[in-house]
């Protein structure tokens, strides 16, 4: 396994076998969505072998939560919990979402995923019908101005 | 556990405080990132068409 460093954060989480549900912008624009997007958002399975795992990754990242003066580390206890925690990570910028609109966690997303695999490991990415679907409940100005973006998408056959 | 504001205005404030060979490598990073996924994608799609069923 390559250091974390030269890693991406998704190689890294998959390779030290941490369970996450890949969602959000970076899910949409891997399935043709022609949107841009500077960060990964993972809703990650809340058990606590798999929130160990991924507390471990992310210390090894040097994450700390963005927007806090002083230094504010993830722990197993915050990130058990169904909270957004918005991270800055020697790899880029990671939110970790314990759940997203709807109530929707690890569990209750996994049906609607796509596995992969990164460097020979597991991980899954929530598919582009469901982003759609949860965009359009949502009543988030953000979530309704790319919401004609994404059914487009959805549409259309993206190269 | 903090929830998501509608304009992120932490991630605005990370990348303001980055240098611009930091900004650069960090899109190179996302960029990455979307080819590994789509890479993935494409993979995950291919197999199951050669396996006669949907992706898992």
């Amino acid at each position: 396994m390559a250091s974390p460093a030269l890693q991406s954060l998704l190689a890294t989480l998959a390779a030290s076998h941490v369970e996450v549900i890949v969602v959000g912008g970076l899910a949409a624009v891997a399935q043709g969505a022609p949107i841009t997007t500077h960060d990964l958002d993972i809703v990650p399975r809340r058990t606590a072998e798999n929130i160990a795992r991924l507390v471990a990754v992310l210390l090894d990242l040097d994450a700390r939560y963005r927007g806090h003066a002083d230094v504010k580390r993830p722990t197993e206890a915050i990130l058990i919990g169904k909270g957004h925690s918005l991270l800055m990570t020697s790899s880029g910028p990671l939110d970790v979402l314990g759940e997203i609109e709807g109530q929707r966690d690890y569990d209750v997303l996994l049906p609607d995923t796509i596995e992969i695999q990164i460097g020979g490991n597991p991980i899954r990415v929530l598919k582009l019908e469901t982003i759609v679907a949860i965009k359009r409940q949502s009543k988030h100005p953000k979530d309704q101005r790319m919401l004609p973006v994404l059914e487009a998408a959805l549409k259309g056959t993206p190269r | 556990m903090e929830e998501r504001p509608e304009v992120d205005e932490t991630l605005i404030a990370a990348f303001l405080a980055m240098t611009p060979e930091e900004r650069i490598r960090q899109n190179d990073r996302t960029l990455a990132m979307i080819e590994e996924l789509r890479d993935g994608i494409a993979r995950a799609a291919e197999f199951a068409r050669d396996a006669g069923s949907k992706p898992r």
